[in-house]
Formats: C-alpha cells, sequence, structure tokens
C-alpha cells in the first residue's frame, strides 16, 4: 500500500478532544446536598446471639489463620466458646447475609475451631467489683457465665453445686457424643483461672441462701430445671418407665437399654439426647413418640437430622394415655392427635382426633418431656410465676440482692440461653454494686434490638459506635460476592457413631476453617476494601491515613450519588441523608 | 481455505484472523450468532482477546471506544434495535476518532416487530461520522471486515461492516477463508494513538469552545474525504494479497446501456443474474453496484453514470416522506454533470421480501418504458 498522508485530519494530538487539565475544577459538590456517611455497625449474626459475641471479629481473625485472636474475640462476651462452638443452635448462622446467596458461614463450627486451635486469656475488664463479694448457686451454663463476667469485672466469686462435678446440665444431661466431657474440663478452666472459688457437694438451702445473702453483696441463682415432670398417666410407676433427666445421668440404667425395645417420648433435645443414648447402650429399636409433626419439634433441627440418620424412629401425633403391663411396661397405649387450627393466641395445638387409640409394644419408656425447677426454694423467700422464679428484665427476684436465672427462671432451655441470662445477672449484680442503674447504660451497650448486649463495650467502647444498627446490605450489593459455598461440616459416619459413642461431629481443619471464615464479610465493619474510593466517579471518597479509620468525602465534589453505599458489601458505607 | 458457512460465521472467522483484543457486545438477533462463535472461541482459547458482555448495546460501544481509546483493536456486532440504542455512543466512537469495527447485520426496526431485511436501520445512523460498507455476499463480507480494521485504524474513524438478515446472516456460502499468517502480513498489529494514559491522565470529550468544535468536525470531514483514497488503497492491496478487491464503484455494462440497474448489498447478486437475461432477450441494460455510503464516492459515481441517460435505483430501505436513501444521495451526487442523468427510484424488498429476477427485470422494462420520471419512488413490493 503506497503512503498516504493526511496531516491535519490525522494527528491524533488535533483530531482526538483530550484535557490534561484536571477536572477539579468541577465542583459537582454543589449538584446535592445529600452526602454519604461512613457509618460502622454490628453484624446480624452478633445481633442474633444471645451473648453478643463478636462474632465479625473472631472470623475476621481466624480469616488470617490467627486463631488466637478470634479465640479472644470470643472470651469478650462468652466464657465456653468450645461448647457453644459444639451444641449451640446457632441462631447467628440464621441471620447471616450470605444465607440467601452462597449458604451461611458455618460460625457455630468456627467458634469451636477457635477454642480448638486458639489460645488466649480473658480480658480482665476492672476491679471496682473487688469489695463486692457475690455468690453463685450452680455452676450449669447460667451459673459459670454469670461467675466468669464477675470475675472479670474484680468481683470475688464463689460458685456452689450440690454434685461433685461441676458443669451442670454440661455435664450432667448433655450426653458426651455431643459434648465430651475433657472438652467441659477445659473450657470450665478458664473460669477457675479467674480466680473463681468452687464448693462442690454443697447443697444451698434455704437457711444457706439466707445465711449467703448475708454475707455477700449479692446472689445468683441458678440451680437449673432438674426435676422431673411427670406426664401423669396411667401406669408411669410401672418398671422400665424411666424419667429422661434419671437416664440421661445413670449409665446403669442406659446398660438396661440393650437388647430391648425402647420408646421416648417428647420433641425437646432431651428426648433426642435420650433415644441417641439409648441406641447407643444397644437397644433394638428405639422410637421417639411425640405429639404434634416434626415441624413443631422443639429440638433443633441439627440433632433431630443426626437422630433419623443414626436410625431412630418417630412416631408423631401421638399421646401416651397410659403405659401397659403387670409390673413392667410391655407397651404404650397411644391416642392418635391432630392439629387444631390456628387458635386466637395464633398457636397450633395438638388435639385428639376420631381414630382409635393403638397400642405400642416397648420394653422401657423414657419420659423426656419436660423438667422443672425443683421445689428446693419455694418457700416464701422470693416470688415465683407459673412454675419459674419472678425475675426482671435484669434478673433481679423480688428479693433485693437476689438474681436469678437459667432454667429456673423463664429463659429459653438452651445452654446459650442460660449463659445469657447469667451474663446479664454479672452486669446488673455490678452496676447496682458502684451505684448505677441500668438504664443508664441500657442503650450503649444492647445490640441491635436486644435483649443481647456487650460487656465489653460497656467498659470500652470504641467512638461512633453504633450498637442499635445492624449491618444489612441489599441483595444487589451482595450479590456483588463472589460465591463461594460453605466448607461441608465434617461428621463421623452414623454407624461408627453409635457402635463406637465417639464424638459425632468433627470440627474443621485449620486449612477448612481459614477458608471457611475467608467467607466471612465481615458485615458493619470497614476493612479497608477501598471499593468506595475505586467507584466514586468525582474521586470524593478520601481513605483513611490509617488502617481502620474513617472513610471521608470531598464535600465539594461529591454529588450525593450513592454510589459509593451501592458498592459497599459490607453495609457501612450509607447513603447518606439531605444536610 | 474455502469453507461452507453462514454469513455470520464468516465475519467471525474473519474477526478471529484480525486478532481483536477487546470485542464488546450485546447479543440481538440476527447478530447473535457472531457473538456466540467468537464467545466459544475465547473459551476454547482460539481467540486471545477479551470479549466483555455488556448490559446493552449502548454499553458494549461506550466499552470498544474507550478500549480503543487506549490503543487496542476492538470490534462489536450489533443489529436494528440494539444499533438504534447504541446511537448516542457512535457519534463518541466517531468524534473521539476511534479505531472501533462493527459487523451491523440490517434488520428491520420496529413497530411492527419482525426480524428481516431491511437497510433502514444501518441508513439511519447515515450522519454519526461512521464509514459505512454494504457487502454483497458471504465473501465480501468476510474480506471487508478484514479491510475495515485497516481502514478504521488508518483514518483514525469507525467504520461499519453491513451484511444483511437472513440473506447474508444465515445463509450458506462457499466462503475463502485466508490463512492466519496472510491476514497477519496484511494487517499489521496494531497501531492505534494511546489516549489514555495511566502516567499522563486525561480527560476525552471535554468541554470545547464554539470554534474548537467547528475545528474538530472539520478535520472528521477532511478525514472521511481522505478514507476514500484510503478505502481504494486497502481494496488495491487486498487484491494483490488475496486475489479479490471490489473498488469503489461496480459498473457493467455501461458502454452501450439506455439504462443502468444501480443496486446494493444482497440484490445485486440476484440483479446480475436478471441482467443477464435481458441482454440475452437484447436490452441494453447496464448494473451499477453501490457498496459504500459513507464516505459517499461521488466522483467514483459521476465517473461511472455520468454519460447514462436512464437510472433506475433498486433498494431495500426507505426514509419516509421521501424516497429510498441510495436514491437520493445518488441524485445529489449527479446533480453537478452537465447533462444529469434522469433518475427513477424503486423499492421492493423492504420487510425482508425476496426480491427475485422476474421482479428485477418488471423494474428494467418499467424504467425503460417511462415518458416522464416521477420524483418520489415507485413501490415494486408485494402486498401488505
Amino acid at each position: 500500500m503506497p503512503e498516504i498522508t493526511c496531516p491535519d485530519c490525522l494527528d491524533p494530538e488535533q483530531v482526538i478532544p483530550i484535557s490534561r487539565e484536571s477536572t477539579a475544577v468541577f465542583k459537582t459538590g454543589s449538584w446535592s446536598s445529600v452526602r454519604p456517611q461512613f457509618s460502622e455497625k454490628i453484624s446480624p449474626c452478633r445481633a442474633a446471639c444471645p451473648l453478643g459475641n463478636n462474632i465479625s471479629a473472631a472470623l475476621r481473625a481466624a480469616a488470617n489463620g490467627d486463631f488466637d485472636a478470634a479465640l479472644a474475640a470470643f472470651l469478650e462476651e462468652t466464657p465456653l466458646p468450645g461448647i457453644c462452638g459444639r451444641v449451640c443452635y446457632h441462631p447467628c448462622q440464621d441471620d447471616c447475609n450470605r444465607k440467601e446467596t452462597d449458604g451461611e458461614l458455618q460460625i457455630r463450627a468456627l467458634e469451636r475451631a477457635a477454642s480448638d486451635y486458639g489460645n488466649a486469656a480473658p480480658q480482665l475488664l476492672t476491679d471496682a467489683g473487688r469489695n463486692s463479694p457475690v455468690a453463685v448457686v450452680g455452676s450449669g451454663p447460667a451459673g459459670l457465665s454469670c461467675a466468669y463476667h464477675l470475675a472479670r469485672m474484680g468481683h470475688p466469686v464463689t460458685v456452689y453445686e450440690s454434685a461433685e462435678i461441676p458443669g451442670g446440665l454440661l455435664v450432667r444431661g448433655i450426653p458426651s457424643f455431643r459434648l465430651p466431657e475433657k472438652i467441659v474440663t477445659k473450657e470450665l478452666s478458664r473460669i477457675w483461672d479467674l480466680g473463681v472459688t468452687l464448693k462442690t457437694g454443697t447443697t444451698i438451702d434455704p437457711a444457706g441462701l439466707k445465711k449467703l445473702l448475708q454475707v455477700h453483696r449479692a446472689v445468683f441463682l441458678a440451680p437449673g430445671a432438674d426435676a422431673h415432670q411427670p406426664l401423669k398417666v396411667p401406669g408411669e410407676l410401672l418398671a422400665g418407665v424411666v424419667p429422661g433427666i434419671d437416664f440421661l445421668r445413670s449409665t446403669s440404667l442406659q446398660q438396661k437399654a440393650k437388647g430391648i425395645n425402647v420408646a421416648v417420648v417428647g420433641g425437646g433435645n432431651s428426648a433426642m439426647d435420650a433415644a441417641r443414648t439409648a441406641l447407643r447402650a444397644g437397644a433394638i429399636r428405639v422410637t421417639v413418640l411425640y405429639r404434634r409433626t416434626l415441624n413443631e419439634m422443639p429440638a433443633f433441627a441439627d440433632e433431630v437430622k443426626e437422630a433419623e440418620a443414626e436410625g431412630i424412629r418417630f412416631k408423631t401425633l401421638v399421646a401416651p394415655m397410659a403405659f401397659l403391663g403387670k409390673e413392667r411396661v410391655k407397651a404404650v397405649r397411644l391416642m392418635p392427635m391432630k392439629m387444631s387450627a390456628i387458635e386466637e393466641d395464633g398457636r397450633l395445638r395438638p388435639i385428639p382426633s376420631e381414630k382409635e387409640p393403638i397400642e405400642l409394644a416397648c420394653d422401657m419408656a423414657v419420659i423426656a418431656a419436660g423438667q422443672q425447677p425443683a421445689g428446693l426454694f419455694m418457700d416464701g423467700l422470693f416470688r415465683w410465676r407459673s412454675g419459674r422464679v419472678e425475675v426482671d428484665a435484669w434478673h433481679r427476684t423480688s428479693r433485693p440482692g437476689l438474681y436469678a436465672g437459667g432454667d429456673a427462671s423463664p429463659a429459653r432451655a438452651s445452654v446459650v440461653d442460660a449463659m445469657a441470662t447469667g451474663k446479664r445477672a454479672a452486669l446488673s449484680i455490678h452496676l447496682a454494686s458502684v451505684n448505677r442503674r441500668v438504664h443508664e447504660i441500657e442503650s450503649a451497650v444492647t445490640l441491635g434490638k436486644g435483649p443481647a448486649f456487650s460487656l465489653t463495650a460497656f467498659f470500652h467502647a470504641q467512638e461512633r459506635w453504633r450498637p442499635d444498627q445492624v449491618a444489612r446490605p441489599d441483595g444487589i450489593t451482595l450479590a456483588m460476592a463472589p460465591q463461594h459455598p460453605p466448607q461441608p461440616l465434617p461428621h463421623i459416619d452414623a454407624c461408627r457413631a453409635v457402635q463406637t459413642g465417639e464424638e459425632v461431629a468433627r470440627g474443621y481443619s485449620t486449612e477448612a476453617a481459614i477458608q471457611e471464615a475467608q467467607r466471612c464479610l465481615v458485615c458493619g465493619t470497614c476493612v479497608g476494601c477501598n471499593r468506595c474510593l475505586v467507584f466514586c466517579p468525582e474521586g470524593a471518597v478520601i481513605p483513611p491515613d490509617d488502617a481502620g479509620g474513617l472513610y471521608l468525602y470531598r464535600d465539594e465534589y461529591c454529588k450525593g450519588c450513592g454510589l459509593c453505599a451501592s458498592v459497599c458489601l459490607r453495609g457501612v458505607m450509607e447513603p447518606g441523608g439531605v444536610e | 481455505m474455502r469453507k461452507f458457512i453462514t454469513g455470520n460465521t464468516a465475519v467471525a472467522e474473519a474477526v478471529r484472523l484480525c486478532r481483536p483484543d477487546i470485542i464488546a457486545a450485546y447479543p440481538i438477533t440476527p447478530q447473535t450468532p457472531i457473538y456466540e462463535k467468537l464467545s466459544d472461541w475465547e473459551d476454547s482459547g482460539k481467540i486471545k482477546g477479551k470479549m466483555m458482555r455488556t448490559e446493552s448495546e449502548h454499553s458494549a460501544m461506550a466499552a470498544c471506544l474507550a478500549a480503543s481509546l487506549t490503543g487496542v483493536r476492538t470490534f462489536t456486532a450489533t443489529s436494528s434495535q440494539g444499533l438504534a440504542l447504541m446511537h448516542e455512543m457512535l457519534h463518541f466512537a466517531s468524534g473521539l476518532r476511534t479505531g472501533v469495527v462493527m459487523a451491523a447485520v440490517n434488520r428491520t426496526l420496529a413497530a411492527p416487530w419482525a426480524f428481516w431485511s431491511d437497510q433502514t436501520d444501518t441508513l439511519s445512523q447515515r450522519d454519526t461520522g461512521w464509514m459505512q460498507v454494504y457487502c454483497e455476499d458471504n465473501q465480501e463480507t468476510a474480506d471487508m471486515i478484514i479491510q475495515a480494521f485497516k481502514i478504521a485504524e488508518t483514518v483514525l474513524l469507525p467504520m461499519m461492516v453491513i451484511l444483511e438478515a437472513n440473506f447474508i446472516s444465515h445463509f450458506m456460502e462457499p466462503v475463502d477463508i485466508p490463512s492466519q499468517k496472510d491476514v497477519d502480513a496484511f494487517l499489521p498489529a496494531v497501531a492505534l494513538p494511546r489516549r489514555f494514559d495511566l502516567e499522563n491522565p486525561g480527560y476525552v470529550s471535554p468541554t470545547v469552545t464554539q470554534k474548537q468544535f467547528e475545528a474538530y468536525r472539520r478535520r472528521t470531514s477532511d478525514a472521511m474525504t481522505h478514507a476514500l483514497a484510503v478505502i481504494a488503497d486497502v481494496d488495491e492491496a487486498f487484491g494483490k494479497a488475496f486475489g479479490r478487491s471490489y473498488g469503489i464503484v461496480e459498473i457493467t455494462g455501461a458502454e452501450d446501456a439506455e439504462l443502468v440497474l444501480v443496486t446494493t448489498a444482497t440484490i445485486t447478486s440476484t440483479a446480475r443474474v436478471a441482467v443477464k437475461e435481458l441482454r440475452e432477450e437484447g436490452v441494453k441494460v447496464g448494473l451499477c453496484k453501490l457498496r459504500l455510503f459513507r464516505p459517499f464516492p461521488v466522483q467514483a459515481v459521476k465517473e461511472a453514470l455520468k454519460n447514462i441517460p436512464k437510472i433506475a435505483v433498486l433498494e431495500r430501505n426507505i426514509s419516509q416522506g421521501r424516497e429510498g436513501i441510495f436514491c437520493s444521495e445518488l441524485k445529489s451526487a449527479l446533480i453537478n454533470c452537465t447533462r444529469p442523468p434522469q433518475v427513477q427510484g424503486y423499492l421492493a424488498g423492504i420487510g425482508g421480501t425476496n426480491v427475485d429476477p422476474p421482479l428485477i427485470k418488471k423494474v428494467v422494462h418499467h424504467a425503460l418504458a417511462l415518458k416522464t420520471f416521477s420524483d418520489g419512488p415507485v413501490w415494486m413490493g408485494g402486498d401488505a
């Protein structure tokens, strides 16, 4: 091709309009009075955790392989991450922002990993409680949690336990295939290491309680609810009809299940535990009898699923009418039930159906349909309501200086909820000991809509911290996050689990834990990803000088388009309002 | 290598040989197979450039022109509504003097909705500053894609290579696909000016004064004029390299013609058959094929047609309120001839109906019998 020239019309310097001037002359900030706002919040998992665990901080540390820091983050709000990391029903995971995209973070398994692989000591918050000794009655989850947090605030604490070993339901209720004893021992040592005194084999009677109240600034009552609640049907006293809590606590009772048919009455976690324990003891067949349907079953879904996998049978919509047999139970007569229409209080109730009663043969029947507090203290020392100790929102009973929590109070019957009552009572006791009122501090520590709160924040509140604000980036923003399904949760095979009695759930390897933790978006916390900076069309976003600082904007250039907020994966940048 | 392929595949093959760096496009019938083919090849590693899946044709063009300003070779393909949506960005692509190449598959513009051949979609983009060439068959389409990169990157103006829906896009014909080596020799690596520079940031399309604006438009106009020479030279070089060239205007039978039929695109190939039969019947008719629409080859057209007494322009498009668009262009090109020929416009094939040899013969006989030429078009098409 011959050379063709056209000097002017082809000279890029002349033909392509370009300005090398800065666009700084365009003060686009005058276009709008709407300004973005950099506002860190709490993560939805934390808001959902009854203990208010700083999950996103722990997972962020675990994502970097720093399990020590992850454990330290958990210990800010809870003494027992290795226990909750195994048996908690993880409401945190239900509220995970990733749930609707590629699956919720496996927070429970990561809490376990933090405890299994991390090394950290609890942080002491103050010594202001040093002249205010506190007695804690009961060493179950509620009592332990209360003792831990009180000790962190400087209080001398003595824990009284009627059994020979501490732990309450953790060691005398939850079977070891869900929670091995050595884990409980290791976790509890954290509390004793804080200087908490433990007195086992010591039952506190009403006179003892009065005495404790005299010599302590406060007493926290957490005796649990381990009195059997009978069904009150004929034949309940036959041999072979055993209370669930007795069955779970007695190896000799469990051994009797070998080679026979066992029926378990109830739909809660104790019923699941009893059924699975019977199977491990060698029962030929274990059938759970429940008067509602699987949907209404109060047992945690994980445990129901594992029980099904192990071969437990479920017979739902049946209510025991009588246990049959001469001396030993031979069968249980069951009334077929149906669910009522939704009643005025919005609940479905089981009502007898028109069908004829049926009989189910069994050689042993375990009744695990509810427990109640032992009647030990029912003598007018304080008020009761509906079979539980009456307490206010901060766990104060009707008697000054006496606080109560755990299953004896009207809390949800679970480890984490019991621990939450102990933690709340601890702050309540501490505030009373330093003459402060709870309503003065409530809003500063309450997470989301509550009642979960941060104890650490009460002592070390960060500037600009907005615990009531929960980060919920919208679906479009979340869709920008790369999709990675959760790391599978390692389990041992159901057959082997039943035969050996080993712990069923196996924790993550450190590698898997790191990978899973890396899925965490750290909702509500700025990680300095700079997306707001990169996407701002006006270059108006000013990054902080150092990590963890505030992103600001240049007023004269920010035209209020909100792009920074729409690309923030963590819900920190907000579109803002009119100034 | 000779391959029996559709026009869409021929476009994709040619694009592949030109080694584009960025292909940004959005699917639309009947262009989609081009996009799909290139996407397959990107996936298999057969092409090394990047394909961008944009959310609209408007964005596809924005991406292409921005990429072109970084100095890389860019390609896109669209059709009909997609082209209409691109309209705003088409002005940017030429105003910023990019070298973007586009395959535009002629398809009816809604409403009503249809999918067949009609040139009005590309002709509507007449004033966007893009070069436009209309292709007769699959081979010419493939060849013009290769030429278009060379032309566009030389004159710094974007170019549309236009093929018709169905008749080219989806009809299979034998197409000679040149070797990579030969195409590499013909089309060197891209050497566009790099206007975006990280070290020296700039802002393209800044606000300019009235005088500056006029100067930019003037230079684009000069470049369009200059492009005519470039297009001719590239065609000649292509002929030397590959044995096929197309000229600016093709005319046959002009020596003794009482009438010359002017056609574009696929109607031309059918007209070749009709004109041959008419010649055999003793009718003194010639055939002129228009390929280039922008820049319009005024001199070449005048040279070819100045001594012809009667001209019939048969085309598949309409500018409502006037006539076929090529007819108007032709008339304006011939107006300054000493004795301008008489020109009659005919419309057929609008909406993609077939324009067969009997219909073309009818047009020729109609025009030869005319006592007075009308200023508006004669509709030769079928019923609604």
